[in-house]
């Protein structure tokens, strides 16, 4: 991938450069001998570890020197933490080891009004100032909430100093200065942590990684990061209906020859994905490349119910899936949600199996037999780095099945 | 569809972007025909800045338009990102070839100035965004 302008200023962004911190413990033995460990934090993270990395560095002598940045591309980092949709397609492409991968929690978009108290909800009572957003990747879901903005209304940011000193902004949480904060329902973040592959102090990595999963680190990371949110238990149940037959699937070329994983066949039956511990090993997925669908038969039938209708179970990151529904293999197929993001952890099952739910509600269509689960990240295949292109679909399942 | 072609995208009017159309140069040709026929337009000069996958059937193109993170520059100087699924029909240009003079486009995409980060002049995810692709 070439490196346009704006990359280049983001990569050397002031942010970038004045917050390479070096987190100096008092307790430091022979830290000069064996180098520093180098961890590679996004901007909301990066105020979140601090205190968890000093404690680090005082109870085992590395010293750890924080960069601010997105993590992609790691740089020399040993360790990076991001959010979901800035480790992706680190993980995938194995520049981040995903069997090290951890959650370490969940970070809330907040609103930041100065002075408080000023009138609640609506951009409208903003006005006259400027809305502030972080940038980045990590910003993206905020700033499509702040779709229909006027550009002149709208500042995108990504120096700290800037979007602390805002009257009107919308961050996450740690980001957010002085001024009344009001929670935003925008996606929260999710800080992940991997070891980099290849990464030069990968001992002392593992260490730090253990550290921040451990009770120590955990507790100091709890002052900043909320608890995750799991999907509702509803699905995988011992009754559970999964997609049993495909109906019709479609791969653009680019994505045939560069994608790994083609088979539609590996979305049927509950889910099953395996990531066999070495970069881009996977079993039981289909990676829909560039915009790609698969069309399934359900044989049961979805009917709109109580909460969400049918889950989608996608592998590694969040990759965005949207999902079509039919009462008939020819369709007509009604969209059911365009571009979900397929993240939510799921629980009970390994921690690179995600999924994304979907409600009939609202389509026109209050039951379903055949659903078209099609990529949404859409990304330019030529421009792929890994063999798991798209979205990665392991499972259908229905969580309201009609009796 | 093969050949020279002029992208248009052009974001939903309820998007309140800066600009009503952005323009690219691309060129297109076949790609495959397991399990359906499609169809790859790449923008001229970066081909992989901005790909459009279309499964080209029953005189309809449908498919992926997508940028990478650093967007695709427009002839109007403006700077996309884009990550949507364009359906169209396909009718004959004047010198024989197909192209699509009304599509649909539903999905993501951003506006900003050549050296801007993405977004910085709006983000808008819709259903109603359209996009044409004329043979030139």
């Amino acid at each position: 991938m070439t490196t346009s302008p704006s990359t280049a200023r983001r990569l050397w962004s002031p942010l970038g450069v004045a917050l390479l911190l070096a987190i100096l413990g008092s307790g430091t033995k022979a830290g000069a001998d064996r180098g520093a460990l180098h961890l590679r934090a996004s901007e909301a993270f990066a105020p979140c570890l601090r205190p968890a990395l000093d404690a680090f560095t005082r109870e085992s002598g590395w010293t750890v020197v924080l960069d601010v940045g997105e993590p992609d591309p790691p740089r020399e980092a040993d360790v990076v933490v991001g959010d979901d949709s800035e480790m992706t397609r680190l993980l995938e492409a194995g520049v981040a080891d995903l069997q090290t991968s951890v959650d370490l929690g969940s970070l809330p978009w907040v609103w930041v009004v100065v002075p408080p108290g000023s009138p609640p909800g609506s951009l409208s009572a903003l006005a006259p100032d400027r809305v502030v957003v972080l940038g980045g990747r990590a910003g993206r879901g905020a700033r499509e909430s702040l779709q229909g903005l006027a550009a002149d209304r709208l500042r995108v940011s990504r120096d700290g100093g800037e979007l602390r000193r805002a009257r009107y902004a919308l961050l996450p949480r740690s980001l957010a200065g002085t001024g009344e904060h009001r929670r935003s329902d925008v996606r929260p973040l999710i800080a992940t942590a991997a070891l980099v592959a290849g990464a030069p102090h990968a001992a002392a990595a593992r260490r730090l990684l253990a550290f921040l999963q451990g009770d120590r680190g955990r507790s100091l990371l709890s002052t900043c990061l909320d608890a995750i949110e799991t999907g509702a238990s509803k699905g995988g149940s011992a009754q559970a209906s999964y997609a049993r037959s495909v109906v019709d699937w479609w791969l653009p070329d680019c994505s045939l020859t560069h994608d790994g994983y083609n088979d539609p066949g590996q979305v049927l039956g509950a889910p099953d994905a395996v990531f066999l511990g070495v970069k881009d090993s996977y079993r039981g997925i289909m990676s829909l490349g560039q915009g790609g669908y698969v069309t399934v038969d359900l044989v049961d039938t979805a009917v709109d119910g109580p909460g969400p209708d049918i889950r989608v179970y996608q592998v590694t990151g969040t990759e965005p899936v949207t999902l079509y529904a039919a009462s008939s293999p020819q369709g007509p197929f009604v969209l059911v949600g365009l571009r979900m993001d397929c993240g939510t952890r799921t629980p009970g099952l390994e921690n690179y199996e995600h999924h994304c739910d979907f409600d009939l509600r609202g389509t026109g269509i209050s039951e379903a037999r055949y659903v078209k689960v099609e990529d949404g990240e859409i990304y330019p295949c030529l421009a792929g780095g890994t063999i798991t292109e798209g979205a990665d679909i392991d499972a259908i399942e229905i969580l309201n099945k009609k009796p | 569809m093969a050949g020279r072609y002029l992208l248009q995208i052009l974001p939903d009017r309820g998007c309140n972007m800066p600009v009503t159309a952005l323009s690219f140069p691309m060129g297109a040709a076949a790609a495959g025909t397991s399990p359906h026929p499609g169809v790859q337009v790449l923008l001229d000069g970066e081909p992989s800045a901005l790909e459009l996958e279309f499964l080209a059937e029953n005189a309809t193109l449908r498919g992926g338009l997508g940028t990478t993170g650093d967007g695709a520059l427009s002839n109007e100087r403006r700077r996309l990102w884009l990550h949507a699924i364009g359906t169209g029909s396909v009718t004959r240009a004047a010198d024989g070839r197909g192209e699509v003079v009304t599509g649909n486009l539903m999905g993501y995409l951003a506006l900003g100035d050549p050296d801007d980060d993405e977004g910085a002049l709006g983000t808008c995810n819709s259903r109603d965004h359209a996009f044409t692709l004329r043979a030139r």
